[in-house]
């Protein structure tokens, strides 16, 4: 399922990728017993061929694979934009080997067998926050919609109003009657949905400063603060 | 007057004759000193021809001189005892005797040489000696003579006969001193034992680790398996608390034995690991060295291209070594069915992209089982007769341990198999 503001742990999958089939299917057995989404596969490729970017979840993985290893595959996640949280197993492992994986940005490193409490907890840790960060991702992306819809003319504004300036001291820098300002004010609190001014400048200020952003591109235009 | 005349005619018979004389004498007076030249120059000549005969006679002698001189100093110089025997077995000549020895060349010319050979030797060399005289045969022998210390050094020794006018009058002995390299071949082969000993106690420390991996994998599966039972047990509550705490007693043996196993490992890791900066080109080598009687068995030929500026790696270097020997006798092995003179094995050093080194073994058996893909590294997998399938398995132990890498494929035209060995480099380059 595909990540929104809403989605909760309940929507997230643990993905487990291990070559031993009988380790496959056990784990499934143990983390579906506490009610996990579970899906397994028994190659780092079979994942990668499966994978959809931005479902939700954790990957659980055996650093030590025949084919393409753990370390390879979490190189390859990494690559192609992933960032689902990883957790390494392994049959045995030594410092180093950990030390790698979790330079590779693994959360976890750990030595099979590992208590079911231990890991179920930290994979239940995983999906949380995967989940939290796909729900501040996608309220982030939310907000790009909504500020989307202002006008060049509304963003001048509203640079303004976030700068402090009341609608009076903004009408002179604009050019224009204070009665047009407040309009304009008043169209950016509808069309962003703002409670406040208070709860407008948040989400004014959670916008990422890309090029992309017109926020950037006003800026650019207007020589904001000249 | 008649006595008068008689006195005057006597006189004048005196004048003639004296005047006879004096014109005889002034003849010969002319005719002496043409005679004495011609004396003188025929002793010239004969002295001249004397002389040049005396020169030539000396520098004959010099040449003669110089060519002995040439020779003597040949055999005298020449490292090997060379020793001229009498039929009677008595030295007439010797160049010098081992530095080893308490004998002077002095002391043994003259003597038999049968009594500065050793008492357990004596027989033989009689018995060889006895050869060459009646039979005019050549014989080489090799024979341990005490040293002044008492400790035998080895000679190889060849007789021959010397024969003149069909009969042997005698025997050039060559004597020369093998004690180092006997000592040298002694001691390649007790390495080669040791190594060989080595190998296999490491092996059994790489068996414990692949086992330790195969093990912690069922292990780990029935702890999960029991325990995904006890929580869906738990949680409609079918189980009676006996029940639970016994699956839980399942769970913790199972997580026992795996302590188990891993302290076993540590402790045979803890022991193994002696890592040092090697050239792979050196352990290559090395292992070529080990593996070259095998090879020569299998009559499998060996091409060698080592690439000259490698930079070091961080090895065990008898580990290392043991997995390039495995790679080569499996090589060796993969190609007993195919012609003699096509069994080639292609050992190839190679420097890599980050910051790696490689070594590519190519041979030209069937190439790898097909079907059995990456399984050739899993342990018990073999397609030998009596096989265990530890080979590759530990060689993958081996080289992950030292974050290396190991990857086999089939190739064609020409076909065969092709093994790809790769290891991170330490920062310092070899040349340096």
């Amino acid at each position: 399922m595909t990540a929104t503001m809403n989605s909760t742990v309940a929507d997230a999958t643990v993905f487990v990728v291990d070559d031993d089939p009988a380790l496959r299917k056990s784990l499934r057995w143990l983390m579906e017993s506490v009610g996990l989404h579970v899906e397994t596969f028994g190659s780092a490729a079979d994942f990668l061929g499966a994978y959809e970017p931005g479902r939700l979840g954790c990957v659980v993985l055996d650093v030590r694979m025949p084919g393409m290893g753990g370390l390879e595959l979490q190189e390859r996640l990494r690559d192609c934009g992933c960032r689902m949280p990883v957790i390494v197993m392994t049959a045995y492992g030594d410092v180093p080997m950990a030390v790698r994986s979790m330079q590779a940005g693994a959360v976890h490193f750990f030595e099979k067998p590992v208590s079911d409490q231990v890991l179920l907890e930290h994979v239940q840790q995983a999906l949380a926050a995967d989940v939290s960060r796909h729900r501040d991702e996608a309220h982030v992306r939310h907000i790009e919609q909504l500020f989307a819809r202002l006008t060049q003319r509304e963003w001048q504004v509203l640079d303004r109003v976030v700068d402090g300036l009341s609608s009076r001291e903004i009408g002179e820098a604009l050019g224009v009657s204070f009665k047009t300002v407040e309009a304009h004010r008043a169209k950016i609190m509808r069309k962003t949905k703002a409670d406040s001014v208070a709860h407008l400048i948040r989400m004014y200020l959670s916008l990422p400063a890309t090029p992309k952003n017109p926020q950037t591109a006003t800026f650019a235009a207007t020589g904001r603060g000249a | 007057m008649e006595e008068e005349l008689e006195a005057l005619r006597r006189r004048v018979h005196q004048l003639e004759q004296q005047l006879a004389e004096r014109e005889a004498v002034g003849g010969a007076r002319e005719i002496l000193p043409a005679a004495i030249d011609d004396r003188t120059e025929l002793l010239l000549r004969a002295n001249e021809m004397l002389q040049e005969q005396i020169h030539e006679r000396r520098r004959a002698i010099e040449l003669l001189e110089e060519s002995q001189e040439r020779w003597r100093s040949l055999v005298q110089s020449a490292p090997d005892m060379i020793i001229h025997l009498h039929r009677d077995r008595t030295v007439g000549f010797i160049n010098h005797t081992s530095s080893y020895s308490r004998f002077t060349p002095q002391d043994v010319t003259g003597r038999d040489v049968l009594e500065f050979v050793p008492a357990e030797s004596a027989a033989r060399v009689q018995r060889d000696l006895d050869r060459v005289f009646q039979q005019a045969e050549s014989i080489s022998h090799e024979v341990a003579v005490p040293d002044a210390d008492g400790c035998p050094r080895w000679y190889q020794s060849h007789i021959a006969p010397i024969v003149c006018n069909g009969r042997v009058t005698g025997a050039i002995v060559v004597c020369r001193d093998i004690t180092e390299f006997r000592r040298a071949a002694e001691e390649l082969r007790q390495t080669q034992d040791r190594l060989v000993h080595v190998a296999r106690v490491s092996s059994v420390g790489e068996m414990a680790a692949a086992l330790a991996h195969e093990l912690n994998q069922p292990l780990a599966a029935i702890a999960n398996f029991v325990r995904g039972c006890m929580i869906r047990l738990q949680s409609d509550g079918r189980a009676t608390p006996e029940i639970l705490a016994t699956l839980q007693e399942s769970v913790d043996e199972a997580h026992r034995a795996s302590e188990v196993i891993r302290r076993l490992r540590q402790f045979l890791q803890r022991q193994e690991s002696r890592r040092e900066p090697a050239v792979l080109n050196d352990l290559v080598e090395d292992a070529l060295h080990i593996a070259e009687p095998a090879l020569r068995r299998h009559q499998a030929k060996t091409t060698l291209t080592l690439s000259p500026d490698l930079s070091r790696v961080l090895v065990d270097r008898v580990q290392i070594i043991q997995v390039v020997l495995n790679l080569l006798l499996n090589a060796a092995e993969a190609m007993s069915d195919v012609a003699p003179d096509g069994r080639q094995i292609e050992l190839e050093t190679l420097r890599l992209a980050d910051a790696t080194v490689g070594l590519r073994i190519t041979d030209r058996g069937p190439g790898l089982p097909s079907g059995l893909g990456a399984r050739i590294f899993e342990p018990f997998v073999t397609t030998k007769p009596g096989g265990l399938g530890m080979g590759l398995s530990i060689c993958r132990t081996i080289v992950e341990a030292h974050q290396g890498a190991l990857h086999g494929e089939t190739i064609a035209a020409p076909r065969g198999a092709r093994f790809l060995l790769v290891f991170p480099v330490t920062e310092s380059r070899a040349s340096s």
